[in-house]
C-alpha cells in the first residue's frame, strides 16, 4: 500500500460505487484498491454507516457466541458440527463447576474407599449413579439456558438425548476413572462401575420419554441402591451385584433400554419435557 | 475512517492480532475493509440483503480463520478472497457454507493477462472488454480478474461450469478479434 503514488480520481471513485462506471475502469479501480490503503479509505463514505453498524453488530454477535464456550470449539476441532456443538456445549452438567463437583465427588468416594471391602462397596455404588445425575441435569428445563433452542432446533430429539447424554457419560466416566486410579489395590474391581453405568444411564433416557428426566434418574437410582443391596443381603457378599451375575444383568439392560430407545424415537420427536 | 497513518497498526499487524483473539482488531479491520468489500460484492449481485449477509460471515471467516492466513501478499485481497466466495455460498440453493479459506489469495499477484487487462484503462483492450455482451463480460470479470474457478464462477452466475467454458473461449475469441 506504501509507495503507491498514483490514485484513482475522485470522480472515478463515486462513478465506481454508484455503480455508473464502464467494466474496464471498474476492473482497473479495483486492481488498484486491492493494494491501495488510501483509495479504500476514500470510498468508506459511500456505504451509508448505518448499514455498516448493522453489518458489524452481527458480526459482533456472532464472534461473541464463538468467543464463550471452550468445549464448544473442542468439538468443532473434533468434528462436529458448529450447531451440534453449541447444543451439546450448552448442556448444563457439562459447565465446569458441575464437571468440578463430579470429579470432587469420585476423588473423595475413591479415597474414601481406603482399602476396605465397605468403603470399596461405597465406590462402586456411587460412581455409576453420577452419570445418572449428570444426564438428569441436561435436560432440566430450568437448568437448561438452550432449552428454547433445543426444542427448536430441527433435531431429532432423541438424537440430541443421546449426543448429550453420550458427552456427559463420557465426560463423567473420563473423571471416575481417573478417580477410581487411586484404588490401585482393588485392580480390576476398581473398574467393575462401568457397566452398571451405561445400564443406569439408559434406563434414565428411556424413563424420561414417560417421566421428567429428575425423575426417572431418582427412580433409577432408588432401584439400583435397592439391586445392590438385595443382592448383598441374599448371598451374603457384599460386592455381589459386581461380579459376573451382575455384570452381565448389567450388560443386558443396557442392550434392552437402546433397543426400546429406538423403538420408541417417535415419542422423543416431541418436547419430551412438556409433562414437566 | 482515516487513512492509514504512520503509527497505525498495518492491516497485517491486525490480522495478527486477530489471530490472537483480539475482537478490537476485529473491529479496526472491519472498520477498514467492510465499505469497499460492500461496494465490490454489490457489482456481482444487486441483493443488498445477500451483500451484506456474506460481508457478515467474511469478517466472522476472517475471525476464525485468521490464524491460517500465510501472511503473503495484500490483506485485501485475502478478506476479497473470502468474501467473493462468501457471495457464492449465499448464492447457492443449498446454503452451506464451505468451512476453507483459502490460505493465500491468487489475485494478489496478478498474471500477465490481468496486468495488461486492468493496466489500461481507456486503450482497445478496454473498449474490446466493454463492448463484450454482458454475459460474456460477466465470466471474463469472474474469472480472469475476481481469480474465481470455472466451478465457482458458474455458482457466481447461475450458470454451469461447461458454459463459463465455453462463453469464457468466445469471449477470448472476440476480443482477440477486436485487437487484431
Amino acid at each position: 500500500m506504501s509507495g503507491t503514488t498514483w490514485h484513482v480520481d475522485e470522480e472515478v471513485l463515486a462513478g465506481y460505487a454508484a455503480g455508473r462506471v464502464t467494466s474496464a475502469v471498474a476492473a482497473s479501480t479495483e486492481a488498484h484498491l486491492t493494494s491501495c490503503a488510501e483509495c479504500r479509505a476514500e470510498l468508506a463514505p459511500a456505504v451509508p454507516a448505518g448499514r455498516l453498524e448493522g453489518i458489524w453488530s452481527e458480526v459482533d454477535q456472532r464472534v461473541e457466541r464463538l468467543s464463550l464456550p471452550w468445549l464448544e470449539r473442542i468439538l468443532v476441532r473434533c468434528g462436529v458440527g458448529e450447531d451440534t456443538a453449541r447444543l451439546l456445549a450448552a448442556t448444563p452438567s457439562l459447565s465446569a463447576p458441575w464437571l468440578g463437583s463430579v470429579a470432587a465427588a469420585a476423588v473423595v468416594a475413591a479415597f474414601v474407599a481406603d482399602t476396605s471391602h465397605r468403603a470399596l462397596f461405597a465406590f462402586l455404588t456411587v460412581a455409576p449413579m453420577l452419570p445418572v445425575a449428570g444426564v438428569a441435569a441436561a435436560y432440566g428445563r430450568d437448568a437448561d439456558p438452550a432449552h428454547e433452542i433445543a426444542v427448536a432446533s430441527p433435531y431429532s430429539m432423541l438424537r440430541l438425548m443421546l449426543l448429550r447424554a453420550l458427552t456427559v457419560v463420557m465426560a463423567t466416566i473420563a473423571l471416575t476413572l481417573l478417580a477410581g486410579l487411586v484404588l490401585v489395590d482393588e485392580g480390576a474391581t476398581a473398574a467393575a462401575w462401568l457397566l452398571p453405568a451405561a445400564a443406569l444411564t439408559t434406563a434414565t433416557l428411556l424413563l424420561s420419554s414417560r417421566l421428567t428426566p429428575v425423575w426417572a434418574a431418582a427412580s433409577v437410582m432408588v432401584t439400583w441402591v435397592a439391586g445392590v443391596t438385595v443382592a448383598w443381603q441374599a448371598t451374603g457378599t457384599r460386592l455381589a451385584a459386581f461380579g459376573e451375575v451382575g455384570q452381565s444383568v448389567a450388560l443386558a439392560v443396557t442392550f434392552v433400554c437402546l433397543a426400546l430407545l429406538v423403538a420408541r424415537r417417535h415419542v422423543f420427536a416431541f418436547d419430551t419435557r412438556s409433562s414437566a | 475512517m482515516t487513512p492509514v497513518s504512520d503509527g497505525a497498526p498495518s492491516d497485517a499487524d491486525l490480522v495478527r492480532a486477530v489471530a490472537e483473539g483480539d475482537r478490537r482488531a476485529l473491529e479496526d479491520l472491519y472498520a477498514r475493509h467492510a465499505p469497499w468489500l460492500v461496494l465490490r460484492l454489490t457489482r456481482r449481485c444487486n441483493d443488498r440483503h445477500l451483500v451484506d449477509e456474506a460481508v457478515q460471515d467474511t469478517f466472522v471467516a476472517v475471525w476464525r480463520g485468521a490464524r491460517r492466513w500465510d501472511g503473503r501478499g495484500e490483506v485485501a485481497a485475502w478478506v476479497w478472497g473470502i468474501g467473493i466466495r462468501r457471495l457464492i455460498d449465499q448464492l447457492r440453493s443449498a446454503p452451506r457454507p464451505s468451512e476453507e479459506l483459502p490460505a493465500s489469495w491468487a489475485g494478489a499477484e496478478p498474471s500477465a493477462e490481468e496486468r495488461v487487462l486492468v493496466g489500461v484503462e481507456y486503450g482497445d483492450l478496454a473498449g474490446a472488454l466493454d463492448r463484450l455482451s454482458p454475459e460474456l463480460r460477466a465470466v471474463v470479470q469472474a474469472t480472469v480478474l475476481d481469480g474465481l474457478t470455472t466451478k465457482e464462477a458458474g455458482r457466481l452466475l447461475g450458470i454451469p461450469a461447461g458454459t463459463v467454458k465455453t462463453r469464457m473461449m468466445r469471449a477470448k475469441a472476440q476480443m482477440r478479434e477486436a485487437l487484431a
